[in-house]
């Protein structure tokens, strides 16, 4: 498609997050006609890329042209009106109004639409959801519809206002197979209707069946960049994610030993089914997979914050599941994976995040002084080397690294806990950090405790884990040993091993 | 998972049941005291309670709440006894125009200023009601002469109230609103998700400024009725009219997580409301035993809308379903 | 100690962790004392003690409720079926008269904080429902019509009587304080009441009961406002369906005021002190300069919205007013507590 400009093209973008550089120097070219997917592992930079494309976030350094012309992109409807459309997991449709009504919405950044007869309208509507392949009736509430449904309403509106590029972000990842199908269809006539697409998927098998060219970022550079996906295998591109860099040391383990707790025919409506595993005292088991392969609802699960179906013991004890407080009286510690909205309490202090889960254990009677919180609390806020380790500080002040490592504490210092469930622990974390943590880590499974990790940082897994456990689509596709390097790991959860 | 149309069934279905069911029990109990006639009489007199109850459903559409209409109304019927004695029948254009006037200003307070309702409303209902103290004396500002608004309160086309006239007239008028108009649409799509509302270029700031003072308006209209019964204006007015509204809302329906609601439904409920408060009247029940029912009422329509949401979302793992 | 961090430091930060509230109540001292000539007599001082007594026992029963992210609109009605229920038992004895409606009132606290807690209502729903129906129950126990409790030496005792030097208001009033500072500081409860009020997920994560904290929070609220009630039915001396019906405007304004943020997470005794001391001298200011008492109402709303707003200030908020029932994390919280 030579001739026509590129539609997006992204020069020397860097980013940094105070002393975190996401992005260093990244470029992409997105061409008229193409399917362009973007790889990389979480934390490579993918997503501060693409919110720098769609406007989310704006780049340190570097340009961004549409069409040839460099634009600074203020906000996400910004983007809009340049063209730019993300598709995000229909977070931005109105549940309650019609197809119709928001795909309407859209065409309001456009600053077209309302000078035209509500017939005129409908038929328009038509035609873009026609151009999608969705056969229903506009006058339906989104909220009706289904996940690949909404989807594909969120692609019209794009349709609608003639956009230039399309962002997809882990489309595929809720749909069945018949669904993503019919998605790669209405891709492909889009390219072929001269629209360009942005694919950002973990997904192995689709994105080479889907895409025209490829890029993958890893630890915030260009690994490829604008290749075409003609002429390269699978194996290329995982060793292009994951690199030829000096193997991550790995903590040597202690010896294992019997099993802690287990998990029997475990489900969870809409995340996996029939799940059974074990972990073993002193052992740290690592528990990977993509987004919607049902990896972080396990932990959910385990740790009793979201509902399933199934049998799980701690130490031969049977734990009521759903039910928080019932998972910790068991002896089940919890690091949630996303701290800002499960794990931090921004308004206080250390201490109090600290000491949030061991509350029963500072004090008498129901009473609580600051000297034996103080006291309890010291030691595990020392050991992880927390900065400042002033308990009294407002944990704002501290960096994200440093909040994890109190969160870290404060599963560590209650009740001495039997299994310790984590998910992504070193999730926006500096590498110092990240290091004491997983020495912390190590160092509670030596001491008896058995440790699962989920976690979407493999190198983070191949370092940590005595034995990893591969999910892929609510399943359990395989269980290695600690040595198996990050592109088996990446192999078995895309579905490119045999 | 329960058909959205099924819940919006049960949602609707409830103020209705309520109505007629009440009118059944109190018909059967009083007997033939509850004539067509009476029911009329009924309609007429729910016109403030439907009006200011049309208005508090705008605003918990957007996800929000007004508690402050009743002080609202107080100081528009004081505003309009005022003017009226001051320049004639022109003066009955001061309630609505109070009305609106505060009503913006919760509107701006809440959506300029981001100030929670129930902060920005309960803020209102202070100093609109302390405003209406104030600026009457203390005491009821009484129309001299002849009142203009005697036929609106107390007239007829035929058999059937002005009253209940109006809020039929005012209940198309919103809905028409509401399902026709940009605006309208506005307001359902800042409840409904007000994230997506805004990527689609609305402005979640004038929509919330509309939708409050709508309700403004509504409490002002509401007093033009006051007005027209009382023969003047009191600042003691309306106390507890945020009650029966809010009441009104949720029995008509309206979920309090904004976007779902209908304004014919909250009509009906606004008549099962004032007709349980008339039917209360005539088996002899004193008005505070009415405050202890309404109370009830109030809280036995939140559990309502609780066993509604609970059976949405256990059936239905997506996001935003009403 | 000074907060820090995060972007953007808000108004009562700004002044070295004092709250912005103390230098309003500062200005309102001095501006009494020289605009009204009867403001510093003893008289004057001693009323507005006793009147401020009755609103901090209030406010701190609402500053625990707000402190788990909700709200209490029905402590009017409830000190108002307090007195009603005392003065229609008075033949029993003060004591027991007493005992029995601070029972009343704490039973209406239980019966929120059920519907609150176990339902997931908006608080401000469930407590306007309880407001008008406590007001129709107080009115129907008394036939609509104040009773008048007979004159005697005990009843009177909670309002105008002193232990030592100082008047029983102003001594229950401290001890209230005291209770509250205890119960915020050095209990478990008081500790998973400010955990829920900052981040209710993180709490319930954390192993938190959270429906029982926050039950407790609104029993616990109406024990203070128990206390309240029998001060004010002591210094009425009657049973009255209409005590106090602008008490909890009061009781929120001077939560406010005091820097306490209504979305939950941080609260202090001190805090709630200084709020009520701006709103007692803003009402007997309002008494002195000889203005209506509906300036008082108006002051009290206007004071309302100012304090919110500028606890909000430097921060744009995203405004849809949502009347969501489960407290939103409180990421923008205002000071920090130096304790917990």
């Amino acid at each position: 498609m030579s001739g026509r400009p590129d539609v997006l093209r992204a020069v020397d973008v860097t980013k940094r997050f105070g002393a975190t550089t996401a992005l260093d120097s990244v470029g992409i070219t997105l061409r008229p006609g193409e399917v362009h997917a973007l790889l990389g592992e979480n934390g490579a930079g993918k997503s501060t890329l693409v919110k720098i494309l769609v406007g989310a976030e704006r780049p340190d350094t570097g340009t961004i042209e549409v069409d040839g012309r460099p634009v600074t992109l203020t906000s996400v409807r910004d983007a809009v009106a340049h063209g730019v459309v993300p598709i995000y997991q229909q977070l931005s449709l109105m549940p309650h109004l019609s197809v119709t009504e928001n795909l309407l919405a859209f065409e309001l950044a456009r600053g077209g639409g309302w000078r035209r007869t509500r017939r005129s309208w409908d038929a328009e509507a038509r035609r873009a959801l026609d151009a999608v392949g969705l056969d229903i009736d506009g006058r339906r509430p989104v909220g009706e519809l289904s996940l690949a449904q909404r989807q594909l309403v969120e692609i019209a509106r794009g349709v609608l206002v003639d956009s230039k590029l399309l962002v997809l972000d882990e489309p595929t990842t809720a749909l069945t197979a018949g669904e993503v199908d019919r998605l790669f269809t209405v891709i492909r006539g889009l390219r072929d209707r001269g629209a360009a697409v942005l694919f950002i998927s973990h997904r192995l098998e689709e994105v080479m069946a889907i895409s025209d060219r490829l890029s993958v970022l890893r630890n915030g550079r260009s690994a490829l960049r604008d290749v075409p996906v003609a002429g390269l295998t699978p194996q290329e591109v995982i060793r292009a994610m994951v690199g030829r860099d000096v193997p991550p040391v790995a903590l040597a383990g202690g010896a294992v030993g019997e099993p802690v707790l287990q998990a029997r025919e475990l489900s969870c409506t809409g995340a996996f089914t029939d799940l059974s595993l074990t972990v073993h005292r002193g052992e740290v088991l690592g528990v990977v997979g993509l987004m919607g392969s049902g990896a972080v609802e396990l932990a959910e699960v385990l740790a009793g914050t979201r509902a399933g179906t199934g049998r799980v013991t701690v130490d031969g004890h049977a734990v009521r599941l759903g039910s928080r407080r019932a998972a910790l009286g068991a002896g089940i510690g919890y690091l949630p994976g996303d701290r800002d909205v499960d794990g931090v309490f921004p308004v206080l202090t250390v201490l109090s995040n600290a000491t949030a889960s061991g509350l029963d254990e500072v004090s008498s009677w129901g009473t609580l002084t600051q000297a034996r919180e103080r006291r309890r609390v010291l030691g595990p806020l020392r050991a992880l080397a927390v900065r400042p380790d002033d308990p009294g500080a407002p944990i704002r002040a501290l960096s994200g690294g440093n909040q994890q490592k109190v969160l870290l504490a404060r599963m560590l210092s209650g009740r001495p806990a039997q299994v310790l469930v984590t998910a992504d622990p070193t999730r926006g974390v500096d590498i110092g950090a990240r290091r004491d943590i997983h020495t912390a880590l190590r160092r509670d499974a030596d001491r008896g405790a058995g440790v699962l990790v989920v976690s979407t940082d493999l190198d983070e897994v191949v370092g940590l884990a005595d034995r990893v456990v591969v999910m892929r689509a609510g399943r359990i596709a395989a269980e290695l040993s600690g040595g198996a390097g990050a592109d088996v790991l990446l192999s078995h959860m895309t579905g490119a091993a045999a | 998972m329960t058909p959205p149309s099924l819940r919006a069934l049960a949602r609707n279905a409830v103020a209705v049941i309520c109505l007629v069911g009440t009118f059944l029990y109190f018909s059967s109990t009083v007997g033939d005291a509850f004539d067509i006639d009476n029911l009329l009489n009924v309609g007429g007199q729910a016109a403030p309670l439907g009006l200011v109850a049309l208005g508090q459903l705008t605003v918990v559409l957007t996800g929000g709440f007004d508690i402050s209409v009743g002080s609202i109304a107080a100081l528009s019927a004081v505003t309009t006894a005022l003017s009226v004695g001051a320049v004639g029948p022109v003066g009955v254009l001061a309630g609505p125009l109070t009305g609106l006037a505060c009503g913006v200003v919760n509107g701006v307070v809440i959506g300029r200023f981001g100030i929670q309702p129930i902060v920005a409303t309960l803020g209102m209902l202070s100093v609109a009601r302390g405003l209406a103290t104030l600026i009457s004396g203390e005491r009821a500002v009484i129309i001299e002469g002849e009142n203009p608004l005697a036929d609106l309160g107390y007239g007829s086309v035929g058999a059937v109230p002005i009253g209940l006239l109006v809020l039929l007239a005012l209940t198309g008028v919103l809905a028409l609103v509401l399902r026709r108009l940009r605006i309208g649409r506005r307001v359902y799509m800042i409840g409904s998700n007000p994230d997506g509302a805004r990527l689609g270029g609305v402005s979640v700031i004038r929509t919330t400024v509309f939708a409050y003072a709508v309700s403004g308006l509504s409490a002002g209209m509401a007093a033009l009725f006051f007005v027209g019964r009382a023969g003047g204006g009191l600042p003691t007015e309306a106390n507890g009219l945020e009650l029966q509204a809010i009441a009104a809302v949720v029995v008509g329906g309206a979920a309090l997580t904004g976007a779902v609601g209908r304004p014919l439904f909250v009509l009906i409920g606004a008549l099962f409301i004032q007709l349980l408060s008339n039917g209360l009247n005539l088996t002899g029940t004193s008005p505070f035993e009415q405050e202890i029912a309404l109370g009830a009422v109030l809280v036995a329509a939140g559990l309502l809308d609780f066993a509604i949401r609970r059976v949405a979302t256990a059936n239905n793992p997506l996001r935003g379903t009403p | 100690m000074t907060a820090t961090a995060g972007p953007g430091h808000r108004l009562v930060d700004r002044l070295s962790g004092v709250p912005a509230g103390a230098y309003v109540l500062l200005a309102m001292v001095v501006g009494l004392s020289a605009f009204a000539p009867r403001f510093l007599d003893a008289t004057n001082l001693t009323n507005v003690s006793r009147v401020a007594a009755v609103l901090a026992l209030a406010a701190c029963g609402q500053a625990v409720v707000v402190l788990v992210g909700g709200i209490d609109l029905s402590v009017g009605s409830s000190v108002a079926l307090m007195s009603v229920v005392v003065v229609l038992n008075i033949d029993r004895g003060t004591v027991v008269a007493m005992t029995m409606g601070v029972a009343a009132t704490v039973t209406v606290g239980a019966v929120n904080g059920l519907l609150v807690s176990r339902f997931d209502l908006p608080p401000f729903l469930v407590t306007l429902g309880t407001l008008t129906g406590l007001h129709g129950l107080a009115s129907v126990l008394v036939g609509g019509i104040p009773v008048e409790a007979p004159p005697g030496g005990s009843f009177s005792w909670p309002s105008s009587g002193s232990i030592g030097p100082f008047p029983v208001p102003v001594v229950l009033a401290v001890a209230g304080f005291g209770v509250l500072a205890l119960l915020l500081r050095g209990t478990v409860l008081g500790r998973t009441w400010f955990l829920i009020g900052a981040n209710r997920r993180a709490a319930a994560a954390a192993g938190v009961h959270v429906r029982r904290s926050i039950f407790f929070a609104y029993v616990v609220g109406a024990l203070f406002v128990a206390v309240a009630g029998v001060l004010l039915t002591s210094r009425v001396h009657s049973g009255q369906p209409n005590l106090f019906p602008s008490l909890p405007f009061e009781a929120i304004a001077a939560c406010a005021i005091g820097g306490q943020p209504l979305t939950g997470g941080v609260a202090g005794a001190a805090r709630v002190l200084i709020g009520v001391l701006v709103v007692a001298l803003a009402d007997n200011g309002v008494q002195l300069l000889d203005l209506s008492s509906s300036v008082q109402l108006i002051t009290i709303g206007a004071l309302t919205v100012l304090a919110v707003l500028a606890q909000r200030m430097p921060v744009r908020r995203r405004p849809t007013g949502r009347a969501a029932p489960t407290g939103q994390p409180a990421t923008d919280g205002a000071t920090l507590e130096p304790a917990p």
